[in-house]
């Protein structure tokens, strides 16, 4: 690390000659203390209401009073700041100024100060857009760090909270957390995460998401080995289940490790309701999982290779209703699906105002006008439709997009082999998905392999994993939520 | 390498399950019901198809019909098979048949060398309903058309079923019961049986059905009894009905008895009734006790007897055990002295429980069964009178 000299104007030449005399950098020199003083920050991230009513009018004020050798730490100890630190070396000096805060250089002192002085470039916390509950807090995450760790923290005023700090990115040198529960996680899988997180070498982190690919080991799999979500208490439900939880600056979304596959048909608000009502809306969860994944193959088993295994009077009117369409039911089915990607993936980019236009043009458009022209049948549209609503049931888009992959396995399967195919293509999902890993926990846990004492929170949830139990797979200590039972 | 094992596994499964029927669904020809006539050497085969155009609401109303009937002739049944695919164009679909028809006359000539050709197809399901078409040829049942059900073999499964569970006067049979009976020891199958009432020219016209009445139907009315394969006859009304009780085939079926000489009667609706029947031998001559109970609840009632004493309903019961036990009899008098028959399976129960003496008496078991002595214990029990106590006519209540 480069020191500072003695002479400012060094700095300052310096400092314009590095950012390319950028007119964002303001350097402001003043005659005070019988010397010069500098003020140099980065106007666009900056509070000019501190810098104006606070070090300004601190220097103006006092710029006589000489009595002080060492103006230093006399500023530092003077100037109404919360927070003011010393540098001594550029590389320091340019995350700060970088970052917001002020520097004070005083000519002939081989040290500046930075001075807190970084405007909230965030529009508040709001509530949560993706991951909506009806019961339960609100908010979600903002792009600011400090706020999404104080979310964290106000939830959970434990001193065993632990937060370790890394930067990453030689660029952009992002703040990331690791935030765990020191009595409750895993130590191995702490060092575990700490360690790959340590190892990351890359010149920018944009999202929260590149420091879960960069740390997890499933990159060729379509189903994420991590959860990733902008809701504060998920991560504190996480957190208290031993689970490890990291937050990156700049980014809404808060990153869980490790996650089991059943973790995702969970929300927070499992936590919220009663459990009986919960249960209820699980069941729900998992036919809809089966639904969208299956519903268009078995369709299309049936209707080209498995005509036995549809009632009669059924056959009838899938025949009746197949008349006069003249693709295969297989093109059929892919069209369909593939208009309705386009349609969601359309919607999802296109301004707001411009989604009714959208959603008039598909649902009547392509599906109604679709069956009159006979160009799919009625059958199929119902088929589709049920898949799409179904596969929208679960709020981790993780899940959805790779149940996407899996139905096409299945379609295609099925064009081919009839039910046999469905049964090949879920074998072929289930080997898939029970050879993953989420840092060394089976992704499958706790059906493959069995764990039997955190069955109160597999498929189904029970008032002793509500109240009293901690998930087994990741607390390794502390395991009882209330203290009244013994530890 | 791991790619080549998990290539060969799935290479192997793909070509070891044998699933390679692909055929999208409008290309096949649903066939509901197969009809099979002989004529002097050759067969006619006779195949009813779903016109599954007509069922969606475009064509509901163009002048089609609901279904349409294939024939051929041929010396074997594939054969005539083969014929009718030149007139059909779709493939004809039989994993959904709902009933095989056969003619009276042909049914009389013996079926099995028409059951070879039924359970040798694999797409085939084996819980179609075997009819047999009474005085008339199958190739005419599958062209009724009949109302109500669109499709008229799932309207005459359904009146056969229904019938069977009410009236009791005929019955619902598979062609896995036929089948099972057929190879049975000791016991001889019995199969429904269709009847056309009326023309079957006008039958088979679409006007049939915009009729309130229609000119030509089809009912179910009478139970089929075979000997080994051939049919020998059929059971009529209460003889019929024995044999269902028998058989344990009724649930709410109506039952009317007299309770004086005057031409009073009251009927009960059965509930499912317990049966039990044993068969024993002695000096290889057999007999057999049969065991009826059930309960059941009083329908209809003119008769003078006061209901409100329960000594009273011990009456009527009694007068409801008398009517049982004479409709078992007409049962057994026509199985055993008309067509010489056991189609109830007292054979059946010799050689299940009494196996070593049963080898003995298998050859001439039709000839003891004919003369063979039972005796009958019927048990009811009227455990609801209705809304209502005491007959109407004798001022309610």
């Amino acid at each position: 690390m480069k020191k500072l000299p003695k002479n400012s104007t060094e700095i300052i030449e310096n400092i314009k000659q590095k950012t390319g005399n950028s007119s964002d950098i303001v350097i402001k020199t003043m005659a005070a203390f019988d010397t010069y003083v500098h003020i140099i920050f980065c106007e666009p991230m900056c509070d000019r209401i501190i810098i104006n009513e606070f070090i300004l009018e601190f220097l103006e004020n006092n710029k006589k009073d000489v009595k002080e050798k060492d103006l230093i730490k006399y500023i530092k100890s003077k100037l109404p700041a919360h927070k003011i630190t010393k540098i001594d070396n550029y590389d320091d000096l340019y995350y700060n100024l970088l970052s917001g805060f002020t520097i004070i250089l005083v000519d002939g002192i081989n040290e500046c100060l930075s001075v807190e002085s970084r405007a909230k470039l965030n529009s508040g916390i709001l509530p949560s857009q993706a991951e909506m509950v009806i019961k339960g807090p609100k908010d979600a995450f903002t792009e600011d760090y400090q706020t999404n760790l104080g979310l964290v923290m106000k939830r959970l005023k434990d001193y065993q909270l632990r937060v370790k700090e890394h930067v990453l990115g030689r660029r952009s040198q992002t703040k990331v957390s690791v935030l765990y529960i020191d009595d409750i996680v895993d130590p191995i899988l702490v060092q575990k995460v700490q360690d790959k997180i340590s190892k990351i070498d890359i010149d920018a982190i944009v999202d929260s998401n590149y420091v879960a690919e960069l740390i997890t080991d499933n990159k060729k799999n379509v189903f994420s080995d991590y959860l990733s979500t902008e809701r504060p208490d998920v991560v504190t439900l996480h957190l208290l289940n031993g689970k490890i939880a990291i937050i990156v600056e700049n980014t809404q979304y808060a990153i869980v490790i490790p996650v089991l596959f059943i973790e995702f048909f969970h929300t927070s608000e499992d936590y919220y309701h009663k459990v009986f009502n919960v249960n209820y809306t699980r069941i729900i969860r998992y036919i809809a999982f089966i639904i969208t994944l299956v519903v268009p193959s078995v369709y299309i088993a049936v209707t080209t290779h498995n005509h036995e295994a549809i009632p009669p009077k059924l056959l009838v009117s899938f025949s009746a209703q197949r008349a006069g369409v003249p693709f295969p039911t297989i093109v059929e089915a892919l069209l369909m699906l593939i208009t309705f990607e386009i349609l969601k993936e359309s919607d999802l980019r296109v301004p707001k105002s411009l989604g009714s236009a959208l959603s008039i043009v598909g649902a009547i458009v392509l599906g109604q006008a679709a069956v009159e022209a006979g160009i799919v049948s009625q059958i199929m549209v119902i088929v589709i439709a049920i898949t799409a609503i179904s596969g929208l049931i679960v709020s981790s888009t993780d899940l959805v997009y790779g149940i996407r992959w899996w139905r096409i396995i299945f379609l295609l399967a099925t064009a081919t082999l009839g039910l046999i195919g469905v049964f090949l293509a879920n074998l072929l999902m289930i080997i898939n998905l029970s050879s993953m890993k989420s840092f060394g926990i089976p992704y499958l846990a706790p059906f493959a392999p069995l764990i039997l004492e955190n069955q109160n929170n597999g498929v189904f949830i029970t008032n002793k994993r509500k109240f009293k139990k901690r998930d087994v797979i990741t607390a390794k200590r502390n395991q009882n939520r209330s203290a009244g039972i013994g530890q | 390498m791991k790619i080549l094992k998990i290539l060969i596994v799935l290479v192997f499964s793909i070509f070891m399950t044998g699933c390679w029927q692909y055929i999208e669904l409008n290309d096949i020809a649903i066939v509901t019901a197969v009809g099979i006539d002989k004529e002097g050497k050759e067969y006619h085969l006779s195949v009813q198809i779903v016109n599954a155009k007509k069922q969606t609401k475009d064509y509901s109303a163009a002048e089609e019909s609901l279904v349409t009937v294939y024939d051929a002739k041929g010396k074997t049944l594939g054969e005539a098979l083969n014929k009718i695919s030149l007139e059909s164009p779709f493939e004809l679909y039989f994993g959904h048949i709902d009933m095989v028809v056969i003619g009276e006359a042909t049914a009389r000539l013996g079926i099995r060398e028409y059951i070879d050709f039924l359970i040798r197809d694999r797409d085939v399901r084996k819980n179609y309903s075997l009819v047999v078409a009474k005085e008339k040829k199958a190739f005419d049942v599958l062209q009724i058309l009949t109302p109500l059900e669109t499709l008229p073999t799932i309207n005459l499964i359904n009146i056969i079923k229904t019938a069977q569970e009410t009236s009791g006067y005929t019955s619902y049979r598979s062609f896995e019961d036929v089948l099972n009976c057929l190879y049975a020891k000791g016991k001889h199958p019995v199969v429904s049986v269709v009847e056309i009432i009326g023309d079957v020219e006008e039958g088979k016209k679409g006007d049939n059905i915009y009729e309130t009445i229609p000119k030509t139907r089809l009912i179910a009315k009478y139970v089929g009894v075979f000997k080994g394969d051939k049919l020998v006859g059929f059971l009529k009304d209460k003889a019929a009905l024995g044999l269902n009780i028998l058989r344990k085939r009724v649930n709410n079926s109506v039952i009317s008895f007299p309770c004086n000489d005057q031409d009073d009667y009251g009927s009960v609706k059965m509930d499912a009734p317990k049966v039990s029947f044993k068969t024993k031998l002695k000096n290889n001559q057999p007999s057999a006790e049969i065991k009826i109970e059930f309960t059941a609840t009083l329908t209809d009632y003119n008769c003078a007897i006061n209901l409100k004493k329960s000594e009273n309903i011990k009456k009527i019961e009694k007068m409801i055990d008398k009517e049982i036990k004479t409709i078992i009899e007409e049962t057994m008098k026509e199985t055993q002295k008309t067509y010489k028959t056991d189609v109830l399976g007292f054979g059946e129960y010799l050689y299940q429980n009494d196996y070593k003496n049963w080898g003995k008496i298998e050859k001439k078991w039709d000839q003891l069964f004919s003369n063979m002595p039972y005796k009958i214990e019927v048990k009811s029990k009227i455990n609801n009178t209705g809304s209502t106590t005491n007959p109407v006519r004798q001022g309610g209540t």
